[in-house]
């Protein structure tokens, strides 16, 4: 068998959140894949919708998705064993880089 | 984008990094959770090492206006006129701060504002009286 089954290894009695740690244990990419598609959706979305009423601003579209992102990886880090540390590091920085770029960016909108 | 907004601008991130990992560690504490993100080694010394950057900036802002207030201005013909835009600037960034303290000094306590936003603020507000004061010297408004 490539992988553990979820009824061999997983006790849902525990709790709903033994099937998110079921999935972070056998595919360990899936929740960072998930907040980077989070990103990306918050970013493209914000960015276009914007842009239809003429004030589009892709340092803010950026900074939004950015804050959005921290903050659901601040949320998968309250249940143990699934999100690593390293990826909740990643989302702070891509914020702070947000952020910066908020302030030090061009400041006209697209 | 001038000194003065490039400063500002950096105390703000720096402010806003304490702020996102304080909440990432106040949600854990208030739901519970055995970890935080503050029990990461590099998390944590990141976040002390910025607090601590912030503070000093506060420090280092209250006694570059200090210094900058008591400075003794030389020039040779014109040392009555700057003595008195000096005294007018000494004059507008005492009221300003007097004004600073008379909102967040005594509301702070009871908003329970933390000492590194204050400080942040405070910093801002001591460099941003520096650079109008030395505007009005070289400008004269």
């Amino acid at each position: 068998m490539a992988y553990p089954e979820i009824n061999e290894v997983v006790n849902t009695s525990e709790g709903i959140h033994t099937l998110f740690q079921y999935s972070a244990e056998i595919v360990p990419i899936f929740l960072p894949l998930t907040l980077f598609v989070l990103f990306m959706i918050t970013f493209v979305g914000s960015l276009f919708a914007s842009n239809r009423f003429g004030n589009g601003n892709p340092a803010a579209s950026f900074a939004a998705a950015a804050y959005l992102t921290t903050i659901v990886a601040f949320f998968f880090q309250l249940i143990p064993d699934l999100i690593n540390n390293t990826t909740v590091i990643i989302t702070l920085m891509v914020s702070v880089l947000a952020t910066l770029f908020l302030f030090f960016g061009p400041k006209n909108p697209v | 984008m001038g000194i003065k907004e490039m400063f500002v601008s950096f105390l703000l991130v720096g402010l806003f990094f304490v702020a996102m990992v304080n909440f990432g560690a106040n949600l854990a504490i208030d739901n519970g959770s055995n970890q935080t993100i503050l029990s990461d080694p590099r998390i944590n010394a990141t976040f002390q090492d910025t607090q601590a950057e912030l503070f000093q900036a506060y420090d280092t802002s209250n006694s570059s206006r200090t210094s900058f207030e008591t400075d003794e201005i030389k020039a040779n013909s014109d040392n009555l006129i700057i003595t008195s835009i000096k005294g007018v600037g000494t004059a507008i960034g005492g009221s300003l701060a007097g004004i600073y303290n008379l909102l967040f000094g005594v509301s702070a306590d009871i908003l329970n504002i933390p000492a590194v936003v204050l400080a942040t603020l405070t910093a801002i507000l001591g460099i941003s009286i520096v650079f109008f004061s030395w505007r009005a010297y070289r400008a004269g408004s």
